[in-house]
């Protein structure tokens, strides 16, 4: 196996590595965001839980 | 069947009290079909093999303007909530009033048709065929576009969505709409064409009123 | 008791504890590393023997090695289209909560396998077509899907009380649903009038068992990553609904106790 020849796909290198790194870039972005959203929302509703907690403790 | 009946009576005496708002579908159809030939070179030949195409976009660009104001009277006024909650046949009732909201745009429009044919220099024997396409196409336009109409009744900006929404939905229509106009030019027959656009008309007859009200319920209250 | 009747239990069983956001959490939760590493290993695999061990097409060379991802993307697109507006169905006549946030979750991610689906194929449309973009029926399609994505998404995110934005996305979406196959025809009949013979021959040549098992594995991969990431948005949906509700408070300062 010759990994230039890999890499060049027979002269066809951008478009199928473009496509597959569209491809499979994009799904991972989407695993990211979500993760990233996850916590974001976890965040907010902790902070929303402490602040009513407080509001709580002093009346 | 009579609650149909009612709502396309009232629908026309609302509409024929206010010839101004009337007008303005048609006005804004020939306007953009006019636009066309100022964009382009100046080619008979270019102009002709266009215009079907051309006046077919200009019914569509109509008839979704016409669309925003289809509901939006009613719901202001309440009469359209009222008639969500109390009406029992409420596809009925709202198809009585496309309809009637159709004779003011659409069928205008299909009757005007001729004369804008006249400007692109489209042959006389094709007046007919882009006619009966406009007539059995535009009926199918506004029970679609009700669809969205409705979805968009109560939000305070809804005319772009409506745009973005019902847009991808007409493409058939035009398709076999402004195909028919092709086909015959080059002298091919059109039936197919027609009994498509029919097809389309008797689905969206039966099944739009259904997706009208259902819309309505779901958006008001 | 009859061997239908403890299916029937268990279906309806299963059904109910889908209904309710709290119990579909749960599920999520040990659902998501299953279906994650199942599509990792699914599209890992694929790409491995699609790109390593399939021999280069006879005609297209090794630009066909695109439709392992293309054609994925393409299968996808229809299929959570097809999801979305079964669920939203499902949504409006037995009033389900979690069917609408299966639908809404399934609208972002159909439109990026319908982009995505664009995008390949007007790469893979260069070597072999010579342009980036022809009016092709599947190509045109495509497109006008993409927009149908966009449409549901822009009507959900126009209302601002949800209970009414679930409702007209979901009335959007089955109206789409009964449209979709009459675009489809249409758009078929306009390319043939104006396209000559189109590039895919009807049917095509039989793939090779080596060149078919790659693209196999990865519509199985993508699929598996479709359920993958419509159970982590509609976690992060269902945690944002419920925000008011007893059991979500728990949970969130479980995990923020534990941290």
């Amino acid at each position: 196996m010759n990994w230039t020849d890999f890499f060049n796909m027979g002269g066809y290198a951008f478009h199928v590595w473009t496509s597959w790194g569209l491809s499979l870039g994009a799904l991972v972005v989407i695993v990211i965001l979500s993760k990233f959203n996850n916590a974001k929302i976890k965040a907010e509703l902790l902070r929303q839980i402490e602040r009513e907690r407080k509001l709580d403790s002093n009346q | 069947m009579s609650t149909l009946i009612l709502y396309f009576h009232r629908e026309w005496l609302l509409m024929f009290r206010n010839t101004g708002a009337l007008v303005q579908p048609l006005v804004f159809f020939v306007i953009i079909a006019l636009l066309f030939p100022f964009s382009l070179p100046a080619e008979v030949n270019l102009l002709q093999s266009i215009g079907g195409g051309v006046i077919w976009v200009a019914a569509v660009l109509a008839t979704l303007l016409s669309l925003e104001s289809m509901f939006h009277a009613d719901y202001q006024d309440g009469t359209l909530e009222q008639a969500v909650i109390h009406q029992r046949n409420l596809p009925a009732a709202m198809l009585g009033k496309v309809i009637a909201h159709w004779t003011a745009t659409g069928l205008f429009l299909s009757l005007f048709s001729p004369v804008l044919c006249i400007t692109f220099n489209i042959p006389v024997d094709q007046f007919w065929v882009l006619f009966v396409g406009l007539l059995l196409g535009t009926p199918s336009l506004t029970l679609i576009g009700a669809i969205g109409a409705a979805l968009t009744v109560t939000l305070r900006r809804g005319g772009v969505l409506i745009a973005v929404i019902i847009l991808p939905l007409y493409i058939p229509i035009l398709i076999f709409g402004a195909g028919m106009i092709s086909q015959s030019e080059q002298g091919l027959e059109t039936i197919s064409q027609v009994y498509t656009l029919a097809a389309i008309l008797t689905l969206s007859l039966t099944l739009a009123p259904f997706a009208i009200a259902g819309a309505l319920k779901a958006t008001i209250n | 008791m009859n061997p239908f009747s403890i299916i029937w239990k268990f279906l309806d069983r299963t059904y109910h504890r889908l209904a309710s956001p709290r119990e579909f959490y749960g599920i999520a939760q040990y659902m998501t590393p299953i279906f994650g590493l199942l599509s990792l290993a699914l599209i890992l695999s694929g790409a491995y023997l699609g790109l390593f061990k399939a021999p280069a097409d006879y005609q297209q060379g090794d630009s066909f090695r695109i439709i392992y991802v293309h054609v994925p993307a393409a299968w996808l697109s229809l299929m959570v289209y097809t999801i979305m507006a079964v669920a939203a169905a499902i949504g409006m006549v037995w009033r389900m909560k979690m069917a609408f946030v299966v639908a809404i979750c399934s609208a972002p991610l159909g439109a990026v396998f319908t982009a995505l689906a664009l995008i390949t194929g007007s790469i893979w449309g260069k070597p072999i077509w010579g342009t980036w973009w022809t009016w092709d029926a599947r190509l045109t399609s495509e497109l006008i899907l993409l927009f149908l994505y966009f449409g549901v998404m822009a009507t959900y995110h126009a209302f601002e009380e949800r209970k009414t934005a679930e409702k007209a996305m979901a009335m959007l979406s089955i109206v789409g649903i009964v449209i979709v196959p009459i675009i489809h025809y249409s758009v078929e009949w306009w390319s043939s009038l104006h396209q000559g013979a189109t590039v895919f021959a009807e049917g095509g040549p039989r793939m090779p068992s080596d060149m078919l098992t790659p693209l196999l594995l990865m519509i199985a991969g993508f699929m598996f990553f479709y359920g993958y990431a419509l159970f982590l948005s509609a976690q992060n949906m269902v945690l944002n609904n419920e925000r008011k509700s007893r059991w979500v408070r728990d949970l969130i300062q479980n995990t923020g106790d534990s941290q």
